[in-house]
C-alpha cells in the first residue's frame, strides 16, 4: 500500500490513465482480491469447457460402480447411481454460475433502477419507495426466496429469480444512499452552479460515483446467491430435469453417502460450492479497497 | 465582460471597490423544514438565514464571519441560487436573481460562482481535470463561444490552469493525485473558467495547511484584479478575513449584526458579539496583554432564536447595563452608525465606555500565548 503511494507522489510525473486503470493497478497488488480473481477465473474456465475437460458425460454411470472411492479412473470416485462426481461437480458449475449471474443481474438492474429513481427524485416518492424496501428487508432472507420457489414451482430460472427479488432491496437501498449523499455533494453543487442540466448531473456525476459501492456488493452477493441456490437445490427445489448436474443437489442425499461411509460424496460438491463462494467474497472485498481513490492515502 | 487579462486593472488591492453595488441582498430568508415521525409532519423551521440586508460592491471582498451554523453557507448558496430561498430579494447587476427559471437561471448561472472549503469532496473522482473544469463550459456551450468543441474547450481549461499556477498538461489528470492546495486551484480554476463576476468562497482556505492558505489568498486577490471580480469570502479565521477583505459582516443566527469597512470593524467594533470574537485573537504585539472576553452559554436553536436581540441570552453587554428590557423584547435594527459602520445593537454608543470596564465581569486575562486565532469554532 505505501508503495503504491509512494510511487505516485502528488507532483511525479506520472500520468495517470484514468481511475479505472488506477484502481486495476491497485486490484493487482491487492493479494487476496487476486486469488479470488484467480478463483472466479477457474470457475468460469470450468463453467464454459466442462464438456471438453471431464473424463465422462455427468449422467454416465452404472448402479454396480456407486460409491466408488477416489481412483485414477474416477479422480473423485463415484456416486449413488456410479457417475464420476469429477465430471458432475464440472458440469454443475454451470448451473452454479448460471444462477449466480442470472440472479445477480435481475436483482442489480431492477434494485439500481429502483433505488437510483427514488433517490434521485426525492420527497414523497422516495419515502414510500424506501417504506416498501424496509419491508420487504424486513422479512428473513431466505425465507421470503423460498415461499416465492414454492410459489413459483422448482426450476433454475425461478431460483434465481426468487434470489433476485430478496437482493433488489438491497442494491436498491445502497444505490440510493450513495445517490442522496452524492446529490449534496460539492462537485455536485458545482455542477449545477455552473448550468449542467439535472439528467447531466445525473449520468455524469452521481451515477458513476453511486455504482462503486454496488459492484462491490454485487460481487459479494453472487457469493450468497450461489450458496442461496445450492440450498434450494438441496431442498429439492432445483432443476426438475435430472440431467443437469447442480453441487446443491450433490448434496441431497448427505445422509445415505455417511452411511454409507462415502463421505467424499458430500464433501466434494461441498468443496466446490465453497472455493466459488470464496473467490466472489475474496475478489467483492479486494474490489473496494482498490475502487476507492480515497481509501488509499 | 472581462477578458482573461482584464489590462486596465480596476480599484487595486485594499481599496473598497469603486462603491457600485454588484449584489444587493434585501432581507433574505433561508428556512429549512424539519420534518419528524414517520408521516414526516412539519415541525418548525430552521431559520438558517432570517433577515439579512446589506450589499456587495464591484471589485470588493467582502468577508463574512461568525460561528458554526450561524447561516454564512446557507446564505451565500441561497444567492447562487443553489438553495430554495424562503423570502426576499437578490440582485445582481439589478435584477434579481430569485425570480430567473429554467433557461435564464442557467445562462445567468454562468456569472456567479462557487469555491468550496473541501478540496477532496468538491472535485469528481472519476473525472480528469479537463472535464471538471470542462463541465462548466460545456453546459454554458454556444455558438458565439464554441466551447461546444473539445478543442476549444481544452484549450480554454489549460489557460485557466495556468492562470491559477498549475500546468497545462495536469489537464488529463485525476483528483486523486494532487495535493490539497493543487485540487483547491483545480477549483478555483473551474470557477474562473466562465469568466463570472462574482465569486463566492466559502472557507476556501480553512482545510488547507497554513504554509499554503496565504499563497491561496494571495491567487484570489491577484485573480480579483486581473479579473475584476467581486467575492464574498467565509472564513473562522478572523486574522484571514482581516487580511483579505475589503468590508467584513458580522454573523449571528441567521442575522448580520455588525457590517463595517475591515479597519473600522477591527480598530472600533460596537456590537458586544464581535467584541467577544475579536478579544480572543492574539494581538501581534507579544506586550499588549487583550482582555479576552469569553461568552458563555450555548448558541440557541435557529429553529427557535430568542425574542428580541438574538444575542441576548448571551450578551455580556446587557449584563452590564442591568438586564435593560429593550433587548429581550425589540429586535435591535441594524443601523447606520457613520462611515459606512452598521450594527445591530440597542446600545452600541454605550460600547465605549463599558468596553474598557469589560474587564471586571465574565472577563479573563488570556494564559501566557493566547491561543490560537481561531476563536469561533473554540466558542463552539
Ligand atoms: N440542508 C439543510 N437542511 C436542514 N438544515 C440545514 C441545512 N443546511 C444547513 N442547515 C442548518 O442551517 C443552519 C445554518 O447552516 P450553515 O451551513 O449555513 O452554517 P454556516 O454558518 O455555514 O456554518 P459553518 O461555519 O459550520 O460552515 C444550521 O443550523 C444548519 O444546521
Ligand atoms: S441589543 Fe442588548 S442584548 Fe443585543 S447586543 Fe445590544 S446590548 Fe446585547
Ligand atoms: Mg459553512
Amino acid at each position: 500500500m505505501s508503495i503504491a503511494q509512494l510511487e505516485m507522489p502528488a507532483q511525479s510525473a506520472i500520468v495517470s490513465r484514468g481511475l479505472w486503470r488506477d484502481a486495476a493497478r491497485r486490484l493487482r497488488r491487492n493479494r487476496a482480491g487476486m486469488v479470488g480473481l484467480v478463483l472466479i477465473a477457474l470457475f468460469v474456465f470450468v463453467a464454459i469447457a466442462a464438456p471438453l475437460i471431464a473424463p465422462y458425460g455427468p449422467n454416465v454411470g452404472r448402479i454396480q460402480d456407486k460409491f466408488l472411492p477416489p481412483s485414477p479412473e474416477h479422480l473423485l470416485g463415484t456416486d449413488l447411481q456410479g457417475r464420476d462426481l469429477l465430471s458432475r461437480i464440472l458440469f454443475g458449475a454451470r448451473s452454479s454460475l448460471y444462477v449466480g449471474l442470472l440472479s445477480v443481474s435481475i436483482g442489480f438492474g431492477v434494485g439500481v433502477t429502483y433505488g437510483a429513481l427514488a433517490g434521485f427524485i426525492g420527497g414523497w416518492i422516495d419515502f414510500w419507495a424506501m417504506r416498501f424496501v424496509d419491508i420487504v428487508l424486513a422479512m428473513p432472507g431466505l425465507l421470503l426466496t423460498i415461499a416465492i420457489v414454492v410459489w413459483l414451482g422448482p426450476g433454475l430460472d425461478r431460483i434465481a429469480f426468487a434470489i433476485a427479488v430478496g437482493n433488489m432491496p438491497i442494491f436498491a437501498r445502497i444505490v440510493r444512499s450513495s445517490i442522496l449523499a452524492l446529490k449534496e455533494s460539492d462537485f455536485v453543487l458545482a455542477a449545477r452552479s455552473m448550468g449542467a442540466s439535472s439528467p447531466r448531473i445525473l449520468l455524469a456525476h452521481v451515477l458513476p460515483n453511486a455504482l462503486t459501492p454496488v459492484i462491490v456488493q454485487a460481487t459479494l452477493t453472487l457469493a450468497t446467491a450461489i450458496i442461496d441456490a445450492a440450498g434450494l437445490q438441496f431442498l429439492g427445489f432445483g432443476d426438475q430435469d435430472p440431467g443437469i448436474p447442480e453441487w446443491g443437489a450433490m448434496l441431497t442425499d448427505t445422509f445415505r453417502y455417511i452411511q454409507a461411509g462415502a463421505t467424499f460424496t458430500a464433501l466434494f460438491p461441498g468443496m466446490a460450492i465453497v472455493i466459488s463462494v470464496l473467490g466472489f467474497n475474496l475478489l467483492g472485498d479486494g474490489l473496494r479497497e482498490s475502487l476507492d481513490p480515497r481509501l488509499k492515502r | 465582460m472581462s477578458g482573461p487579462d482584464g489590462g486596465a486593472a480596476g480599484g487595486g488591492p485594499g481599496e473598497a471597490g469603486n462603491g457600485v453595488p454588484i449584489v444587493e441582498i434585501e432581507d433574505l430568508k433561508t428556512y429549512f423544514p424539519i420534518r419528524t415521525g414517520i408521516l414526516r409532519r412539519l415541525a418548525g423551521y430552521v431559520r438558517a438565514v432570517d433577515g439579512v440586508s446589506f450589499e456587495i460592491r464591484r471589485g470588493e471582498v467582502f468577508g463574512l464571519v461568525g460561528e458554526s451554523g450561524c447561516g454564512k453557507t446557507t446564505l451565500g448558496r441561497t444567492l447562487l441560487r443553489l438553495q430554495r430561498p424562503t423570502g426576499g430579494v437578490a440582485r445582481l447587476e439589478g435584477r434579481n436573481v430569485l425570480e430567473f427559471r429554467g433557461r435564464d437561471l442557467r445562462k445567468m448561472r454562468r456569472r456567479m460562482q462557487i469555491i468550496f472549503q473541501d478540496p477532496v469532496g468538491s472535485l469528481n473522482p472519476r473525472m480528469p481535470v479537463s472535464d471538471i473544469i470542462g463541465e462548466g463550459l460545456l453546459a454554458q456551450a454556444d455558438v458565439e463561444n464554441r466551447w461546444g468543441e473539445r478543442k476549444v474547450r481544452d484549450k480554454r481549461v489549460g489557460d485557466y490552469l495556468e492562470e491559477v499556477g498549475l500546468r497545462r498538461d495536469y489537464a488529463r489528470r485525476y483528483p486523486h493525485e494532487f495535493s490539497g492546495g493543487q485540487r483547491q486551484r483545480i477549483g478555483i480554476a473551474r470557477a474562473l473558467a466562465l469568466d463570472p463576476e462574482f465569486i463566492f468562497a466559502d472557507e476556501p482556505v480553512s482545510a488547507l495547511d497554513v504554509s499554503i492558505q496565504s499563497q491561496i489568498l494571495n491567487l484570489l486577490l491577484d485573480l480579483r484584479d486581473r479579473h475584476d471580480l467581486t467575492y464574498l469570502f467565509v472564513a473562522h479565521n478572523l486574522s484571514v478575513i482581516q487580511y483579505i477583505s475589503d468590508r467584513v459582516g458580522v454573523m449571528y443566527l441567521g442575522k448580520l449584526v455588525e457590517l463595517s469597512p475591515v479597519a473600522e470593524l477591527y480598530a472600533n467594533p460596537r456590537h458586544p458579539y464581535t467584541i467577544a470574537l475579536l478579544s480572543a485573537v492574539p494581538d501581534p504585539d507579544p506586550r499588549v496583554r487583550k482582555k479576552r472576553i469569553v461568552l458563555t452559554g450555548d448558541v440557541p436553536s435557529p429553529a427557535a432564536p430568542p425574542p428580541g436581540c438574538r444575542f441576548h441570552t448571551r450578551c455580556w453587554l446587557r449584563e452590564q447595563l442591568g438586564d435593560p428590557e429593550e433587548c429581550a423584547t425589540i429586535d435591535p435594527p441594524f443601523r447606520e452608525i457613520g462611515g459606512g459602520h452598521r450594527v445591530a445593537c440597542h446600545f452600541a454608543e454605550r460600547i465605549r465606555e463599558e468596553v474598557s470596564t469589560a474587564a471586571v465581569i465574565g472577563v479573563e486575562e488570556p494564559p501566557g500565548v493566547p491561543g490560537g486565532a481561531d476563536p469561533i469554532s473554540q466558542a463552539s
